[in-house]
């Protein structure tokens, strides 16, 4: 079981889940767990010869019943595919299990937030590459979630809402454009490729989307992964986070999904370094104006 | 005595959901595209 330890110095919370040093750390494709279990093969954590999307609870999970849950989220059976590349029917099928999750961790008494992610690439610390995400049920409202709400509260109304009419007004750092969501690197972006995909209705979670919606969104984000595997013509790393609701707080939230990647260039890395540890203060060495440019030329061409 | 059959899988939205619960008591669900 997890400990929670409140850092005073910081005012917040930070978990530790030691059992998780000792989990499978980027194994042979022979030995990949989130495989299916073939016959004459090795016993993986899925049970079955074959699968479309799987939900399982982690082996070495962050938060555990009765303070939050941890759950891998299998895309496809195919070991050397990536979310970017899933058919778009499993990428649709795919936001379908992100919204029955989150109603469904999101309605127990002993989670306060639902955060969907992926890691993708090494660089960002994944340990399997079997295409695959994570959700931790958090048995207390994180912080970033906290600031959103108090952004919200700042700005007198929808942040999310507000800053979009803003990335709309110029333009220049869109993305991607659809009927439903708009996809742009924001204006005081903390990654050189940061990218936010936002829903243009107000729409606190996917529980709220509607299936045309969802499809959409589904759209939107394989147009941007592929655009960013394009970018550098290799694999590209990030972290996808789906910003939703907090469960208590159905209405306060606005879905959009927020890209992390830490590549600058193709061959370097952006460090979170003195300045970003130390002072919590980000130094960019490329405007979002300019990466926005490069990567929607990426996108047009992917 | 034949064997009981598997429930009938839960629906949510275009999917159907098989819930399973692993041999070290962990739960997983299989989801697929559900066929009209």
């Amino acid at each position: 079981m997890s400990e929670l330890r409140f850092n005073e110095l910081r005012g917040e919370q930070v978990v530790y889940a030691v059992d998780r040093q000792e989990r499978t750390f980027l194994p042979d494709t022979e030995r990949c767990p989130l495989c299916p279990t073939r016959p004459g093969g090795p016993v993986t954590e899925i049970p079955v010869e074959a699968f479309e999307i799987v939900v399982f609870e982690n082996l070495f999970p962050t938060f555990e019943a009765p303070a939050g849950a941890a759950e891998v989220v299998v895309y496809t059976d195919d070991h050397d595919g990536s979310f970017a590349a899933l058919e778009p029917a499993r990428a649709r099928d795919l936001m379908w299990v992100w919204r029955q999750r989150y109603e469904e961790l999101g309605a127990r008494e002993d989670v306060a937030y639902v955060l969907i992610f992926e890691n993708r690439g090494v660089e960002v610390g994944t340990t399997l590459h079997h295409p695959h995400g994570q959700i931790y049920a958090f048995p207390f409202l994180p912080p970033v979630a906290a600031l959103e709400l108090a952004a919200d509260e700042r700005l007198g109304g929808c942040a999310t809402c507000a800053l979009m009419e803003r990335e709309l007004e110029g333009g220049e750092r869109v993305v991607f454009a659809s009927a439903q969501v708009l996809a742009y690197v924001p204006y005081a972006a903390r990654w050189p490729y940061e990218t936010h995909v936002v829903m243009r209705e107000h729409r606190p979670s996917l529980a709220e989307c509607s299936g045309d919606e969802l499809d959409a969104l589904a759209a939107a984000l394989q147009a941007l992964t592929r655009g960013f595997d394009r970018l550098f013509e290799r694999p590209f790393p990030y972290v996808m986070v789906l910003h939703q609701a907090p469960c208590d707080e159905r209405r306060a939230g606005h879905l959009h999904v927020e890209f992390y990647p830490p590549l600058r260039t193709a061959t370097k890395l952006k460090y979170l370094a003195g300045c970003e540890q130390g002072a919590g203060t980000f130094v960019m060495d490329v405007l979002p104006e300019a990466s926005a440019a490069a990567l929607r030329k990426a996108i047009d061409a992917a | 005595m034949p064997a009981e059959p598997p429930p009938p899988p839960e629906r949510y939205g275009p999917l159907a959901l098989v819930r399973v619960t692993k041999a070290d008591g962990r739960a997983l669900i299989l989801f697929s595209h559900a066929r009209a």
